[in-house]
């Protein structure tokens, strides 16, 4: 997420709007943005307590083996200008991310095509 | 007939890829059937509500980064 806001204005430049969503609550996501100064540019959105749009876009794992038993999946989805969902990411570990810097350089590589 | 389909759904894909980051980049995979995404409308750390309408107009990265 830091790295996301890093890069925000090249983001913004090239008309894309990069929105964080998290089942912690707000007060959490609050301290977190001041532990990392990191508000501002991205959207960070709190899906607490109800999880409604993890099941609106699928991406609510429930795993009667994990200890955490019901969790959020690691989940990228490009959407367009239109509002129509046109890819989808999921990571098979929770805790891989794809990197401001690669998502960036695809953006920038469907400018050039 | 099937060559006339085969060159449809090329130009689809074609016409896709143009208007979209390249996400086979990053073995991202097509949303197949595209659908519209599930409206939303949550609060940030501050309270102020962001709705997906309000982002119409801008490709979005929307994504889950936190787990648990």
């Amino acid at each position: 997420m830091l790295g996301f806001e890093a890069a925000m204005p090249q983001f913004e430049a090239l008309g894309a709007q990069v929105v964080g969503v998290s089942t912690d609550p707000g007060p959490s996501l609050a301290a977190w943005q001041k532990q990392n100064n990191a508000g501002g540019k991205q959207i960070l959105l709190s899906d607490f307590p109800r999880r409604q749009m993890l099941t609106a876009y699928g991406a609510l794992e429930t795993n009667a083996q994990s200890p955490v038993f019901r969790y959020a999946k690691r989940a990228y989805f490009i959407i367009d200008k239109t509002g129509t969902v046109k890819y989808i990411k999921i990571m098979d570990n929770p805790l891989d991310l794809l990197s401001a810097d690669e998502v960036l350089q695809a953006f920038k590589d469907s400018k050039a095509s | 007939m099937r060559w006339a389909a085969a060159a449809g759904m090329l130009l689809l894909a074609a016409q896709t890829a143009a208007a979209a980051p390249n996400w086979a980049a990053l073995e991202a995979q097509p949303y197949e059937p595209p659908k519209p995404a599930p409206a939303f409308a949550l609060p940030d750390p501050d309270g102020k509500v962001t709705r997906l309408e309000d982002l119409r107009g801008k490709v979005v990265l929307l994504f889950f980064w936190a787990t648990w």
